[in-house]
C-alpha cells in the first residue's frame, strides 16, 4: 500500500532469505503495508530462564539502513538486565558497533544470544542488573516467572 | 539476396527465416529429393555480428574468508560486484569496486556512504572493523599513498 519509493534490493534479498531459509527458533515477517517493519518472534534459549518462552519483538529498518542499525524492541515483557521496561535493548551492534555487513538475521541471532548471556555490567535496567549481580539466583527466578507469565500464553501477545 | 526477414518477435519469425533461404536446412531440402547430391551445403551469410566480452572485477576468491556465495556480492548492498551499487545506473566504471588495506572489497559508492555515515575520524571496514584505508589492489599497486588522508587524532 504505502509504496514508499522503492524497497532497496538489499532489503528485498534479506526478506526473501529470511523466509526461504529461516533461522532456527527465530521468525521475522514483514508487514504487508510496510515492508520495512517486521513482526519478529524469538524462542528463549534452552539453557536460560527464558526457555520455552516465545518473545515477540518489532523490528524496523530505518530509511538509511544498512548504514544505520535496525530498530528492535521487545513487545513481550521480559526480565533481563539489558532490556528496559519499554522493551528497548542494550546491545552494542544496535548502536556504535553496527556495521552494514550485519543483517536482520545476525541481529536477531545476537538478541537470542543476549538471552543466553545477560550482561549486568552494561545494564539498561539498573534495578534488574543490581539484583542480577547481588542475588543471581533470585534474578533467574524472576526471569523465569516473567517468562511463564508473559511469554507462554500459547497465543501471540501482539 | 533476399531482404532480411522483418523483425518480429513471434514464432512466425523462424518460419520466415527458413523460407528465406538465408539458412537452408538439410531436412527441408531432402524432401524435394531431386537434386539430392548437389547441394545441401549450409550457406550462411554473416550480415552483422556483435562482439561479446565478459569482464569481472576479479573479486571472487579474493575475499576468501567467507563462503563462495558471499564472495560474489558486495556485502553492503548485497548486489553482485559486477552489478551496480544502489543509485548507480551502469555497472563498470560508474560502479567500481575498491579494496581496503584489509583486502575486503566493496562497491566504491557503498563503502563511501558507510565511511561518511560513521562520522568518525577513524572509520572502519564493514567486514572486519579495522580502521579503513583504501589500498591493496589485487595486482596493480600504484596508488598506495592516495588512500591515506592523514587525520589528526
Amino acid at each position: 500500500m504505502s509504496n514508499q519509493s522503492q524497497l532497496p534490493r538489499r532489503i528485498v534479498k534479506e526478506t526473501q532469505r529470511l523466509i526461504a531459509e529461516p533461522v532456527a527458533g527465530i521468525s521475522a515477517t514483514p508487514y504487508a503495508d510496510n515492508l520495512r517493519y517486521f513482526a519478529v518472534s524469538v524462542e528463549g534459549p534452552s539453557d536460560s530462564p527464558y526457555e520455552r518462552g516465545v518473545f515477540q519483538l518489532e523490528l524496523f529498518l530505518p530509511s538509511d539502513y544498512p548504514m544505520s542499525a535496525p530498530k528492535v524492541r521487545f513487545l513481550t515483557k521480559i526480565y533481563h538486565p539489558n532490556v528496559d521496561k519499554l522493551g528497548r535493548i542494550c546491545l552494542d551492534i544496535l548502536k556504535d558497533k553496527w556495521s552494514p555487513a550485519l543483517q536482520i538475521r545476525t541481529v536477531l541471532l545476537s538478541i537470542q544470544a543476549l538471552l543466553s548471556a545477560p550482561n549486568p555490567d552494561d545494564p539498561l535496567d539498573n534495578t534488574v542488573a543490581e539484583l542480577w549481580k547481588t542475588n543471581e539466583k533470585e534474578a533467574l527466578r524472576r526471569a523465569k516467572e516473567f517468562t511463564e507469565s508473559f511469554a507462554m500464553k500459547g497465543g501471540s501477545s501482539n | 539476396m533476399d531482404p532480411p526477414p522483418p523483425r518480429r518477435r513471434s514464432p512466425r519469425y523462424h518460419n520466415q527465416l527458413s523460407n528465406n533461404n538465408s539458412f537452408s536446412s538439410p531436412g527441408k531440402k531432402t524432401n524435394s529429393s531431386s537434386n539430392a547430391g548437389t547441394e545441401t551445403k549450409l550457406k550462411i551469410k554473416i550480415k552483422r555480428y556483435h562482439g561479446v566480452a565478459k569482464w569481472t572485477w576479479g573479486v571472487s576468491g579474493f575475499n576468501n574468508d567467507d563462503d563462495d556465495d558471499e564472495d560474489e556480492v558486495c556485502i553492503v548492498c548485497q548486489s553482485a560486484f559486477e552489478g551496480c551499487a544502489p543509485g548507480v545506473k551502469y555497472p563498470g566504471d560508474e560502479s567500481p569496486v575498491v579494496f581496503g588495506k584489509c583486502k575486503h572489497a566493496f562497491h566504491l559508492q557503498c563503502v563511501s556512504t558507510w565511511l561518511q555515515s560513521q562520522n568518525s575520524n577513524n572509520p572502519t571496514c564493514p567486514t572486519c572493523r579495522q580502521e579503513w584505508e583504501f589500498g591493496a589492489e589485487r595486482t596493480v599497486v600504484d596508488d598506495d599513498a592516495e588512500g591515506e588522508e592523514s587525520v589528526d587524532v
